[in-house]
């Protein structure tokens, strides 16, 4: 596992600042971050989104200055540190299986995860602070360790970053409670702490993550306005109102995510013969197999009766149906909100295969071996390396679409 | 949970800490000028310098005027105002949220002037007396100036009032709500004859 975890760090890591200019969206959140750290306000329509992500960057900005580094370090952070996550949070749930392995090594080298990691997208914090949690609350939960505050202040900061895990948050919560009341634990004392640290602190942390929304003047009831205009807000927008619409499209829609093999980007050629390229994909070789692998994983979960095995998949739907039901276009970087959960439930049914066929040292090699192999090739094109193109062609002859940068 | 007896109070009490902050944090941030004043400009760009050199700070706005900005009535000519001294406002924390006071023989043009924007990503939302404008840096309430009736009073506001947009007799009923206290300033600024002073940036 640390050789995995070091080479998620170098593939975040290796000429992530050679690319002196802003990527893709890192205009618009770079400038919402400087905004918001000199004035309190937001820029580029990202007034009804929680701050915390564009305090973050802004930290990162003052700490190392308006660059790169300054722009970029904090998702490298974060991304690697979620590899780590869905490790632990696999041990917890799948003890004694090669599930962890499996599933952080998807994650790891996820050529998509990889290209996102590298940027200032937000998806990237908000999962790592989830996981986070969820780490915190099921060392709580199975290992009795005293985490639970612990938890309730990364959920709190799970909620500062953005609104994806409004339906997994409390899924976790009640599975908490469910494995506290199995195990005769649930007293009225573990109620009052499960309000108040699962409760009460999480949205105290949300309330302070608006510090410089509330530095501007505003109460907590102008606060309230503003959510309700802010629902009523993103329920108006459609297509029309994104200026890159193009792009929306080249993601796919949230339905087809893990259903079609997807690939789109920008390049920057520098000859006929060799180019810059910034390809995004659905990572379709090991993301098709998702929905099968939860379908296998619940009904094998639904005959051990283990809520434990269920929980995956079931935090998978509740992030997904959000996704799918948001009356609002969405952009296909949403996914990376969603894989830790795919990548678990994928790692399942890999594991729950290879004991059926009896090959498991085979299948784990064979699987381990593909996921790096697939990564190595995809690496350059989504970093942005001077290559070849020859290499690349049956890539770049199913691109969706393909930009210029 | 170990240090139970500890950590629940503590929790707590940073809780309800929080939720007192967020009533208190917010009003002791604005910055108000001292002593209070009326001022007469001839351009918003010195509407803007005022502003700035004021040192106010997360306020309300009120502004009696004909032109909401320039970004939403971009072919101002000779007229006020010649810049977007509120978007700078509202974009430098002066301004938190502003109430744009229209008057009723114009309030359709407004309305379509505004509606016919492209900065505006989303529609304005209608309420009850008009309609708002959720901004990027703070809302804006457009209100037609019979169904306005300060509301406020408990928040000095940064007023701005362009005389020639109003008649006498509601010019007169602007002068009440501030000599009767529903409608309290610090800094009110009178527009002045601005067709010979405003220079077109």
């Amino acid at each position: 596992m640390v050789m995995v975890l070091i080479l998620a760090a170098v593939f975040r890591l290796w000429g992530t600042f050679d690319l002196n200019e802003y990527i893709e969206d890192e205009t618009l959140h770079v400038a919402y971050a400087k905004s918001l750290g000199t004035y309190g306000t937001t820029e580029n329509w990202g007034w009804h989104h929680p701050q915390l992500s564009g305090l973050i960057v802004y930290g990162t900005i003052r700490l190392f200055g308006d660059n790169p580094v300054g722009w970029r370090s904090s998702n490298i952070f974060f991304g690697t540190a979620t590899v780590a996550l869905i490790f632990l949070i696999g041990r917890l749930l799948y003890p004694a299986s090669a599930v962890p392995l499996l599933a952080a090594t998807l994650l790891a080298f996820d050529p998509h995860n990889i290209y996102i990691s590298r940027t200032t997208f937000v998806e990237i914090p908000v999962t790592f602070f989830f996981l986070l949690y969820l780490y915190l609350l099921f060392e709580y939960t199975e290992n009795k360790r005293a985490t639970l505050p612990l938890a309730g202040l990364a959920m709190g900061l799970t909620m500062g970053t953005k609104a994806y895990f409004v339906f997994a948050i409390p899924l976790a919560v009640l599975y908490a409670v469910y494995r506290m009341r199995q195990r005769g634990e649930l007293t009225s004392q573990v109620i009052v702490d499960f309000v108040v640290t699962l409760l009460m602190l999480p949205i105290a942390v949300y309330l302070l993550s608006w510090v410089q929304w509330f530095g501007r003047g505003y109460t907590l009831l102008e606060f309230v306005q503003m959510k309700m205009d802010s629902v009523w807000a993103l329920q108006e927008l459609n297509m029309d109102n994104f200026p890159n619409r193009d792009y929306l499209g080249a993601g796919g829609k949230p339905w087809e995510w893990f259903i079609k093999p997807l690939f789109w980007g920008h390049q920057r050629l520098l000859s006929n013969e060799e180019g810059l390229f910034l390809i995004q994909s659905n990572n379709p070789f090991f993301r098709l197999l998702v929905l099968p692998s939860l379908f296998a994983t619940v009904v094998y979960a639904w005959k051990k009766h283990s809520a434990r095995e269920l929980l995956p998949p079931f935090l998978f739907v509740s992030c997904y149906l959000l996704i799918l039901l948001a009356r609002r276009p969405i952009f296909s970087y949403s996914v990376t909100v969603l894989l830790p959960f795919a990548y678990l439930a994928l790692a399942r049914a890999v594991t729950l295969s290879a004991a059926w066929i009896n090959r498991e040292k085979q299948v784990y090699a064979c699987f381990l071996a593909a996921t790096f192999i697939w990564c190595l090739y995809m690496f350059p094109i989504v970093s942005a390396r001077p290559v070849p193109l020859a290499p690349f062609q049956p890539i770049f002859s199913v691109l969706r679409f393909m930009g210029n940068f | 949970m170990p240090f139970r007896s500890v950590s629940i109070p503590a929790i707590i009490l940073f809780c309800c800490s929080t939720l007192i902050w967020t009533f208190t944090y917010g009003p002791a941030k604005r910055t108000f000028a001292m002593p209070a004043k009326t001022v007469t400009l001839h351009s918003a760009q010195e509407v803007n310098d005022l502003w700035h050199s004021s040192g106010v700070h997360g306020r309300r706005a009120v502004i009696f005027t004909r032109h909401l900005n320039k970004i939403f009535s971009p072919v101002l000519i000779n007229a006020f105002p010649e810049i977007n001294y509120l978007e700078t406002a509202m974009r430098h924390g002066i301004v938190r949220t502003a109430h744009y006071i229209v008057p009723d023989r114009i309030w359709l043009e407004v309305y379509e002037e505004i509606l016919a924007n492209t900065v505006l990503v989303i529609p304005p939302k209608k309420t009850a007396v008009g309609f708002l404008l959720l901004h990027e840096r703070g809302d804006i309430h457009v209100v037609p100036f019979s169904e306005y009736i300060p509301d406020h009073e408990r928040e000095k506001a940064l007023v701005v009032i362009e005389p020639a947009a109003w008649t006498p007799q509601e010019q007169s009923r602007i002068n009440g709500f501030i000599r009767s206290g529903q409608l309290t300033s610090d800094l009110t600024v009178i527009i002045g004859d601005v067709t010979s002073t405003v220079k077109q940036p």
